[in-house]
């Protein structure tokens, strides 16, 4: 048993004082992919804390023997879909309703890839560049390159199977490819 | 092209697993002679290349240190009132079924009350407690098998 398992089963039987090592581990990159989700630090903190929160009271329905980390993933990204359509929900309600789109397109309202990135020279291209992307696209894109994910845990994160998290990845870095050469 | 049983999509998907260091030792190799070998898988994997240290260019922005130090506290304070509003429903349960299980035993014991009057109030109390327990095991029941219970409605 990995050192996540033996703490996640010491959580099980009610040692809770260990899951500070489990959020210890796992904060930079919960907080950033919710930074990824939310395109502000304070959400993002906000966010990532109320995923490592959620998934502590529910630590007692963890498989022992799954990745903890695609897990907490999951939780976190559920988290994000509904801050994103809260606040979709309240843009809606004083702006035009025309402006509604029908699917969850939660990276859109990133404006200012400032909040996210650190300014290089390239950052405004590229971010032109993967804003173009369907949402979808754009996903996978940031699951692959920026969270770090392997195959198997986009998989497990986006319930899909392995070959589809290929496909996917590989016709959205292909956009991308060609994104980048048009913007250049 | 080295394997003939593998469709070209195939390949540019391997391509792709290669440069993302998901492929093992052998496919490795097979795919490493494949690119070195062929211009048109060379190209795609340059292509792929390219995507990637564009991406890999775009470095996050750091969070502050102090953040950083008080994020755990901040995770803690969440479980703590977490658990402290797991008390305090159970108190007030406890509570509220006291005084209720009490004014339903001095209604009962109470003989200046007429008797259809009794029989109602207690008719409304058993509809209300079937209500609530129906809701409750409704929720509860969804909360099992739903597999979306994180997502908001």
């Amino acid at each position: 048993m990995d050192e996540d398992q033996q703490i996640i089963a010491d959580c099980q039987m009610g040692k809770s004082e260990s899951y500070r090592v489990l959020v210890e581990k796992y904060k930079t990159r919960a907080y950033y992919a919710a930074l990824m989700y939310s395109g502000n630090q304070d959400d993002a903190l906000d966010l990532s804390q109320e995923a490592f929160y959620r998934a502590f009271k529910a630590i007692k329905t963890f498989e022992l023997g799954k990745n903890f980390y695609t897990w907490l993933y999951q939780i976190l990204r559920n988290l994000c879909i509904n801050h994103y359509k809260r606040i979709r929900k309240r843009n809606i309600v004083f702006s035009d309703v025309d402006g509604a789109q029908n699917y969850v397109d939660y990276f859109s309202d990133i404006k200012n890839p400032g909040e996210i990135f650190e300014e290089t020279e390239r950052r405004e291209f590229i971010w032109k560049a993967i804003k173009k992307l369907k949402p979808t696209e754009r996903e996978i894109i940031l699951l692959k390159e920026f969270d770090e994910l392997s195959y198997r845990e986009i998989s497990e994160v986006l319930a899909i199977p392995i070959g589809s998290v290929m496909s996917r990845l590989y016709y959205a870095r292909k956009r991308l490819a060609e994104l980048l050469e048009e913007l250049q | 092209m080295s394997n003939p049983l593998l469709k070209p999509d195939e390949i540019e998907l391997k391509i792709m697993a290669y440069l993302d260091g998901e492929l093992g030792g052998d496919e490795s190799i097979e795919i490493k002679k494949l690119i070195e070998k062929d211009s048109r898988y060379k190209q795609i994997y340059e292509s792929l290349k390219r995507v990637q240290e564009a991406t890999h260019d775009m470095k996050l922005k750091k969070l502050p240190e102090f953040y950083w130090d008080e994020y755990w506290q901040h995770v803690y304070n969440r479980i703590e009132r977490g658990i402290s509003w797991i008390i305090i429903s159970i108190g007030t349960i406890v509570v509220f079924g006291f005084l209720i299980w009490n004014a339903l035993s001095s209604l009962i014991a109470d003989q200046t009350i007429n008797p259809i009057l009794k029989g109602g109030i207690l008719l409304l109390i058993f509809g209300l407690l079937i209500l609530l327990i129906s809701v409750l095991r409704e929720k509860l029941m969804i909360r099992k098998v739903d597999k979306y219970n994180e997502v908001e409605r």
